[in-house]
């Protein structure tokens, strides 16, 4: 069944979806650095009337928990990455990588970058877990 | 916390390449001291580009502190170009010597890229030690 994202719906699945991930699981089981949220931009056009996000727990190559959340408890987490809707839908169809697309200022990560750097393989399986959610996405009807 | 020692120009601001190596530099410096000797020691100009980011900036050094530019401008003593992924793994790879360590995996995959020329390095020859004192203050290890 398709989940529209961002929804509370879409989060479960996708925190099932990387729980399933054998290549997360590995990429990611030094992870012990806390939550990271995602936040999509609002975009009026396709009913965002203010921005949206969700967390991750994510620790030692398990996400825990997941939950949806404003731009502000967005912000209180340890990590928080920001784009636009357009960006996030490239990002999860693999048209744009996450390291590359926040070198271009695409995506905008709040953090500690020392310890993100050393986590690149794990951040390019959580994007890869994207894929594995049947998603529906707003702009699309 | 102190100020930032490294700061953007107002046209480097939405170049993510630019944001994410002025967080990084100044996230080493607060968290490791030992990094403000190597900091205070370069007084050069480094500029990098990510070629398939298509992203390019250059960090003016002078001696404990550090102005970002857009793009490539001025003398430049010392220019590095790869890939996203590769740039982020030069802040990962273990030193020796303020190189690439010869003795790990990721040091002697960093010197095969070098040699390649997956990495180039202009200025190399001339400026030598500003390499160094780079790769050391880049470096999260």
């Amino acid at each position: 069944m398709a989940h529209d994202f961002p929804s509370d719906a879409w989060a479960q699945a996708y925190r099932e979806a990387l729980n399933t991930s054998a290549a997360y699981k590995e990429a990611g089981k030094t992870w012990t650095h806390g939550c990271i949220a995602f936040v999509i931009s609002a975009d009026a056009a396709i009913g965002l009337d203010k921005e949206q996000g969700f967390v991750l727990d994510l620790h030692e190559g398990v996400c825990r928990k997941t939950w949806m959340v404003d731009l502000e408890e967005a912000q209180k987490q340890p990590f928080c990455i920001t784009a636009s809707y357009a960006q996030w839908k490239q990002v999860m169809h693999k048209k744009l990588d996450p390291i590359k697309g926040m070198m271009q200022g695409k995506l905008k990560l709040k953090g500690n970058l020392t310890v993100i750097v050393r986590f690149v393989k794990a951040a390019q399986e959580l994007v890869s877990a994207t894929a594995q959610v049947d998603t529906r996405f707003l702009d699309e009807g | 916390m102190s100020s930032p020692s490294v700061i953007l120009d107002e046209n480097a601001k939405e170049n993510g390449l630019a944001m994410m190596l002025a967080d990084l530099i100044n996230q080493n410096l607060e968290q490791n001291p030992a990094k403000h000797k190597v900091f205070r020691r370069i007084n050069s100009v480094v500029a990098i580009t990510a070629a398939d980011a298509e992203v390019s900036l250059t960090m003016y050094f002078n001696r404990g502190s550090c102005l970002i530019f857009d793009g490539k401008v001025g003398n430049i003593k010392l220019d590095i170009t790869t890939d996203s992924e590769t740039l982020l793994g030069l802040t990962t790879v273990p030193l020796r010597a303020g190189l690439p360590d010869p003795l790990s995996q990721a040091g002697r995959t960093m010197l095969k890229d070098i040699a390649s020329g997956k990495i180039k390095i202009r200025g190399l020859v001339g400026h030598p030690l500003t390499l160094v004192l780079f790769s050391n203050l880049l470096s999260v290890n």
